[in-house]
């Protein structure tokens, strides 16, 4: 199944420089987001949106076009 | 005389020129540590009660601490305070990049400012020599300009120059001051106070290092933050800004858009610290970018400023101004319904030339908007501006008049509460500030502690007064629990809560970044959670820089609460009580769009939250001000009869 990926910030370095931070996976079906986050070796310090919902539940398995999103919480600046 | 500080403060009295030195002894130095809590003791000092924030009477003090310009990330800051224009309250501002370490490297902890010069006037410090000099050659001109103009008439281009602006000697009511024509005390007005007393400049330049008493213990602990940074959670800042959190705020539901209407910004990604490192950080076009797009702070490993480089035709962006931070692009990017990142990196090189806090200004213009959207303002009163959101080159327009108090820009100047009372009470329902400054670019709607804090802030809404709540919220919380716990916060709570357990959250973090700004350190290097260094690790640098080897967490801690007391005292003073610890009236509404649809604040959980607040702070909770018994316990007895009873 197709996944697309969004990586802000730092995350974007997962991906090489051309993609600035924005591609499409193959995954084998029932993938979940945890096992899509350890293959992109994000680990700790972030937070997840699925399909534009921000989400906790690590262990959701995906479908076919579902969008995941990775990005650091915030503080000040 | 502790190591690391110079044991002197100066004295300035500017209506009768004369420049005095004062030696404080080594108990004063640990009572207050520096910065923001040593700046208040002679602010409560020297200001009468009910002094014109722009008159003679209101005294202005720039302090150090005993860290500033020792070889340590993130120690190179100054603290600004004094009576705000602004707000009418206490004011209190921070800023970083080299200045402050020259300070220190001049010869003291401390400038007093007091009275006004008869004419325009720079002072001017070298190697604990100090003279005033004469600035009406110097007077009207943008940053830029002013710096070379007295590098060139002292003969040396290593001189670190603070100034008021253009829009500082105008008194705009949230004018900046700027160091380095990029960096800025930027909130609550100082820039417009030294402005009112024909102050342009502070000129420092010295040679006398700070003495450190455990130098071998100091080295280590600066080489262990630069082997941790790489893999650190502050590493994304370096690369890509503080705009790195843009992309996150927004998801989350955070990002403040068209003046709080929403917390989703359809475009945010336009203006992201990922797009500028793309597109308009210097060195972008040949992949240069961490050779020539980043800066930093004197002996800083992070590099987390921006240097931004981009020709264009209307909004060409010079690098000597620096680049936008987070704030910036929300404030004038999402607020306003602007996607034009050139645009945005304008308006910062704008308000960094003229001398103006890029949160208020931008945040009075999306008021603005919202009233010519509304119909509150019309196209006669903006000077046929269409001052529509989105409109990027109306946002230009109308900022330029702030910075000269033209026209309509005349009465933006004033800040958006007090210009909103020219049109009524629908234009002051649209207004979103707390004690007349303008909320900064995080939600209290989706991080609930930033509410109360906004609320009791004597300063005003500010998000650097105390940590965020996802750190104690849910999965991230086992990162820091290490670090949290030794705060005594060992409860992380669900998101969207403002139980006991966060009240407590908010106010212990208060007092620990109220520390870091006594301590005049960065909040993004010293912390209690995500930051470079712990809670134990800030001990373990003061006390080897200090040589009081008997610090601990706890003494800290007490000074942020000594400083946030008096704060307290002096709004007291002035009159504010638990009425103006209050939030604006989009608070209540339900924003519209994203993660956040729906979401709102409840008054009366944020009253209740006060009583818990007032009454951990030992406070009276009818009030809110300070009880003679903590005031007392803090060693503040000297306070007690400016409280009332």
């Amino acid at each position: 199944m197709n996944i697309r990926i969004r990586l802000h910030g730092v995350f974007r370095d997962r991906l090489p420089d051309f993609n600035r931070g924005e591609t499409e996976l193959v995954f084998p079906d029932g993938t979940s987001l945890k096992q899509v986050l350890t293959s992109l070796d994000i680990e700790r310090h972030f937070h997840v949106a699925l399909n534009g919902e921000v989400t906790a539940d690590y262990n959701h398995p995906l479908s076919d076009g579902d969008t995941v999103e990775v990005f650091r919480p915030s503080a000040g600046g | 005389m502790p190591h690391g500080y110079n044991g002197k403060i100066l004295h300035v009295d500017l209506t009768s020129g004369r420049l005095e030195d004062e030696r404080p002894a080594e108990s004063f130095y640990r009572m207050y540590m520096g910065g923001s809590a040593l700046g208040l003791y002679y602010v409560l000092h020297h200001t009468p009660a009910n002094t014109d924030p722009l008159g003679p009477d209101n005294t202005l003090v720039l302090a150090l601490s005993g860290l500033t310009g020792t070889p340590i990330s993130g120690q190179s800051r100054m603290t600004a305070v004094a009576k705000s224009p602004l707000t009418g309250a206490i004011g209190d501002s921070q800023c970083g990049g080299y200045w402050p370490a020259e300070m220190k490297f001049a010869g003291y902890d401390a400038i007093v400012i007091t009275g006004k010069s008869e004419k325009p006037v720079y002072l001017w410090i070298r190697n604990g020599k100090a003279e005033l000099r004469e600035a009406s050659h110097i007077w009207g001109k943008i940053t830029g300009e002013a710096e070379k103009l007295i590098r060139d008439d002292l003969g040396d281009q290593k001189v670190e120059v603070l100034q008021c602006g253009p829009a500082g000697e105008k008194g705009v009511r949230f004018a900046a001051l700027i160091n380095m024509s990029n960096r800025a005390n930027g909130r609550t007005g100082m820039g417009a106070v030294m402005g009112s007393k024909l102050l342009k400049a502070v000129v420092v330049r010295g040679d006398k290092r700070p003495s450190i008493a455990d130098e071998s213990k100091l080295k280590s602990l600066a080489r262990w933050g630069a082997k941790n940074f790489p893999e650190s959670d502050i590493a994304g800042l370096g690369k890509y800004g503080t705009a790195e959190i843009v992309g996150g705020q927004n998801t989350s539901g955070g990002l403040p858009t068209r003046n709080w209407e929403s917390g989703f910004f359809t475009d945010a990604v336009k203006i992201s610290g990922e797009t500028m490192y793309d597109t308009i950080l210097r060195g972008a076009p040949d992949g240069q970018q961490e050779r020539k797009g980043r800066d930093s702070c004197y002996a800083c490993t992070v590099r987390c400023k921006r240097v931004t480089d981009s020709p264009h035709e209307f909004y060409p962006v010079d690098p000597l101004y620096g680049g936008p931070e987070y704030e910036t692009v929300a404030t004038f990017g999402s607020f306003c319904g602007v996607s034009d990142l050139q645009a945005i990196a304008y308006a910062n090189q704008l308000c960094n030339q003229y001398g103006m806090d890029t949160i208020s200004c931008g945040a009075t213009i999306a008021w603005a908007m919202d009233c010519f959207e509304k119909g509150l303002i019309s196209i006669k009163d903006t000077n046929g501006i269409p001052l529509n959101f989105g409109n990027a080159d109306a946002m230009i327009q109308v900022l330029e008049k702030i910075a000269k108090r033209d026209g309509f820009g005349d009465l933006l100047a004033e800040g958006s509460a007090r210009a909103a009372k020219k049109y009524g009470t629908e234009a002051e329902k649209l207004v979103v500030t707390v004690k007349n400054q303008e909320l900064p670019a995080h939600m209290p709607q989706v991080k609930r502690s930033l509410g109360l804090i906004y609320a009791v802030n004597p300063y005003g809404a500010d998000h650097q007064a105390s940590e965020h709540d996802p750190v104690y919220e849910g999965d991230d919380y086992q990162f820091y629990k290490e670090r949290l716990g030794m705060l005594g916060l060992n409860n992380p709570q669900e998101e969207y809560s403002l139980n006991e357990h966060k009240i407590q959250f908010a106010l212990q973090t208060e007092r620990l970044y109220s520390f870091l700004d006594s301590i005049n350190v960065c909040q993004f290097v010293f912390g209690p959670a995500w930051q470079l260094y712990g809670p134990d690790q800030l001990v373990e640098v003061t006390r080897a820089v200090t040589g009081w080897d008997d610090l601990t967490l706890d003494e800290l801690l007490e000074v942020g609460e000594r400083r946030i007391n008096l704060l307290r005292v002096f709004n007291a003073r002035e009159g504010f009580t638990r009425e103006q610890d209050r939030l604006p009236d989009k608070m209540w509404k339900n924003l519209s769009g994203g993660t956040s649809d729906g979401l709102h604040l409840d008054k009366m959980e944020l009253e209740i939250a006060k009583d818990v607040y007032y009454r951990m702070s030992g406070w009276e909770v009818r009030t809110g001000n300070p009880s003679k018994q903590i005031l007392s316990k803090l060693g503040l007895d000297w306070v007690e009869n400016l409280v009332g009873p």
